[in-house]
């Protein structure tokens, strides 16, 4: 089964640390208000994410799997909660491939597919290097396309 | 096609006389800036009317829709103007709507649903009732080729066949109606009586606060009485508590028999169609082959009678429910009547329910026993540290250990209350006690499956199977839940749901005549025409049989290309798309429909060439 590109961590640790630093501030200052001496709880607040941010990164990373075989995309991922998804091919809306500002910057790619599904309408892989993203896209579009069986009759 | 004149004035008023405007006025009036009885009143009131009443006849002269080629044309809008296409494959419901004064006059709103929830695609504000009927009937399905995708994010053009609806709409006329279930009025009593309406909650809450003016005691102005009632403040709360509860079940009780007086569900040719209402009459139609899932509703006091209330879910908005793509196909009866008619509808027969292990049964002891012990902690330490409240004593543990024994039990309820089922053709998944809800979803429904196992469920080798349907029900998602199956359950869960889906896939695609196998890279390749000849009877027979053995109509003839052949298209972007709505064969007993030799080709999804005469058009040139 594949795995994620190892720099994923990094975006995934970037993503934790931009919310703790929000948090921080926004504890900060309502503290300010409320309980100089608390002062220090905001900074701390933001490190203790940082660090459980960043363990869970790793371990997501460890659990991250996932295959295209011949009938649908299997995903394995979670680290509370194990998840498994099964997308077929013959559900697959539509395919995208998303970079963010982190992602851009260290040079990775995540694919989003689309079903019609309610619940888990899209299920994105992260952590790609954009030329995997890309084939991965041309991949699914295929496998989509051809879905059907080869004798109709 | 124009709306009906009448709209005209109506719109007028009715549209004017929202809340904001009469707040508006009454605040107005009330502090003194405006005089009711003098001229300039009245001559702002004629100025507004004439200018609302000018612009609604502007409005008017520029409504048009066409109902033709596949596809419902409405060009609208005074200042900007919009064309909206709608293909009629879109179409999920189709919905008439007609408050009593509209019905005085004759009038009726028109709402056009599509896949994907979100908002109603289109509403026709507003036709002749009977323009409206009529109109149900062509786009609802059974005056057109029933072939339809619901697209996903792409929004290609899917028009279904074209020349169908017009097709039938000659030769056979409406189809024939079987009525399958009207509501006899001890049940409307009994589901008026039973069923506890959110809205009417928030509105009976609404109420007394607002009515209280602050006042906590004077919910719906009734301080007096309040007062003089023995106890203190503690029972007051309890009142005011009790009285806003009744006088939401009260409300809730008007209000469900308002909207089920009348209830009727008919079988019009591939569609159901309801029609329910005292004061704002609605119906529906439901199409069979756009039915995600299908739910079974049995709270404790329906149990407890032996009654079920019956909920199909779509994948269009469905304005009328409110939750979004369910709607009540049997609001209330008997149990067994409700599941005939779910066999009717879906082919589904009672399931046997497996329950989740014994494991599972603890896990609810343990987390019930927890919850309570906590609550119970924290409300004794909350008492006597903080409020100061003497120390209750024994009594109070002993109370708490009684709740602990009804955790149990309630383990247990909740335990034997659960459970799922893997019959022939769907997957069936129970839940709750106080709200029993069984749902169906057929395999070929399924849209992604997935499993999960939380750490406590790993702990115990547990795990949760999820079959998400493109439903749009926003509350409680679309698919079914196993929920807290065995560990190797769940996988063979996941492994059946997969193959299934596949099978069942394959099975509507070998049915479907004139199935052909695109060819991604050239022209589309008829292999079609043989195969349309020699199983004729296969998908035709879906036609023949309206009214009789439903069961066979809906699931096996439907011949129904799944989506096979929407894989086959050529441009990828757009990917699969269909969410497993079969093409139900047209039902004009044999036919042909009109199309060409590849006859029901998703290839006549393409928008923009609804009549192809030739097979290899389908080089994806409409996706």
């Amino acid at each position: 089964m594949e795995r994620l590109d190892p720099r994923v961590r990094f975006v995934w640790v970037v993503g934790a640390t931009v919310s703790a630093t929000l948090l921080g501030v926004v504890v900060t200052v309502a503290l300010r208000f409320l309980d100089r001496s608390l002062l220090w709880a905001g900074p701390a607040l933001a490190a203790v994410i940082v660090v459980l941010g960043g363990i869970h990164a790793v371990y997501r990373y460890r659990r991250w799997r996932f295959e295209l075989e011949d009938d649908a995309v299997y995903i394995e991922r979670g680290v509370l909660t194990h998840v498994r998804t099964v997308v077929p091919y013959v559900r697959v809306q539509h395919v995208d491939t998303q970079r963010g500002p982190t992602e851009r910057a260290v040079g990775l790619a995540k694919v989003v597919v689309y079903t019609a599904g309610s619940r888990q309408a899209d299920v994105s892989i992260p952590g790609l290097t954009p030329d995997r993203a890309d084939a991965l896209q041309e991949r699914l579009r295929r496998m989509a396309i051809e879905s059907e069986p080869d004798d109709a009759v | 096609m124009r709306l009906h004149p009448l709209s005209i004035p109506y719109r007028a008023v009715a549209g004017s006389a929202n809340l904001g405007t009469l707040v508006f006025l009454g605040t107005l009036i009330g502090s003194g800036s405006l005089d009711p009885t003098g001229l300039s009143f009245l001559g702002l009131l004629v100025g507004y009317l004439v200018l609302m009443g000018g612009y609604q006849v502007v409005y008017y002269r520029r409504f048009e829709y066409v109902l033709a080629d596949g596809s419902l044309d409405i060009t609208s809008g005074v200042v900007s103007r919009r064309q909206r296409e709608i293909p009629l494959g879109r179409v999920q419901n189709v919905d008439v709507s007609q408050n009593p004064v509209q019905r005085a006059i004759g009038i009726a709103a028109v709402r056009i649903e599509t896949a994907g929830g979100g908002d109603t695609e289109a509403v026709l504000k507003y036709v002749g009732r009977d323009r409206a009927r009529a109109l149900q009937r062509e786009l609802g399905g059974s005056g057109r080729d029933s072939r339809d995708r619901i697209p996903g994010g792409a929004t290609d053009g899917t028009a279904t066949g074209a020349g169908q609806e017009t097709g039938t709409g000659e030769t056979a006329g409406r189809p024939e109606e079987t009525v399958i279930f009207e509501l006899p009025t001890r049940n409307l009593a009994l589901l008026s009586l039973f069923t506890i309406d959110p809205g009417a909650g928030a509105i009976s809450s609404a109420v007394a606060a607002l009515s209280s003016g602050g006042d906590p005691q004077n919910v719906f102005m009734l301080r007096g009485v309040i007062d003089r009632l023995p106890g203190g403040t503690l029972q007051a709360v309890v009142l005011v508590v009790a009285i806003v509860a009744v006088a939401a079940w009260l409300l809730s009780v008007v209000l469900t028999f308002a909207r089920y007086y009348g209830f009727r569900l008919v079988r019009v040719g591939d569609e159901l169609e309801y029609e329910r209402g005292l004061l704002q009459r609605h119906s529906g139609t439901i199409p069979m082959e756009k039915v995600q899932t299908l739910s079974v509703h049995e709270n404790v006091l329906k149990r407890r009678f032996g009654y079920a209330t019956l909920a199909v879910e779509t994948a269009g908005y469905g304005p009328s429910s409110g939750g979004g793509g369910s709607e009540s196909a049997v609001p209330l009866a008997e149990r067994d009547r409700v599941l005939s008619i779910a066999e009717r509808i879906e082919g589904v027969e009672d399931p046997e329910i497996e329950r989740p292990p014994r494991r599972a049964r603890q896990r609810y002891a343990v987390r019930f026993g927890t919850a309570v012990a906590v609550l119970a902690g924290v409300a004794y330490a909350g008492a006597t540290r903080v409020a100061f409240v003497p120390d209750p004593g024994t009594n109070y543990w002993l109370a708490v250990l009684g709740v602990l024994g009804l955790a149990l039990v309630g383990a247990h309820l909740r335990w034997t209350n659960r459970g799922h089922a893997t019959t022939d053709d769907h997957f069936v998944s129970r839940t709750g006690f106080w709200a029993r809800t069984t749902r169906i979803v057929p395999y070929f429904r399924v849209q992604t499956v997935a499993d999960t196992r939380t750490v406590f469920q790993r702990r115990r080798r547990l795990a949760s199977v999820t079959a998400d349907t493109a439903s749009s029900r926003t509350i409680g998602g679309g698919g079914a839940t196993a929920i807290d199956v065995d560990d190797g359950e769940a996988d063979r869960l996941r492994e059946v749901l997969r193959s299934r889906l596949r099978e069942r896939l394959a099975d509507r695609r070998i049915r479907r005549p004139g199935s052909r196998r695109r060819d991604p890279t050239g022209p589309g390749t008829v292999h079609g025409t043989g195969d349309r000849d020699t199983d004729p009877d296969v998908s035709r027979s879906s036609g023949a049989d309206v009214g009789g053995s439903s069961t066979s109509d809906v699931d096996g003839t439907a011949g129904a290309d799944v989506d096979g052949s929407s894989r086959s298209d050529v441009d990828g972007a757009a990917g699969a798309d269909d969410r497993g709505t079969p093409w139900i064969d047209v039902p004009d007993d044999g036919e042909d429909d009109g199309r060409a030799e590849d006859g029901p080709e998703r290839g006549d999804l393409e928008g923009d060439d609804p009549e192809r005469g030739d097979p290899e058009d389908d080089d994806g040139s409409g996706r």
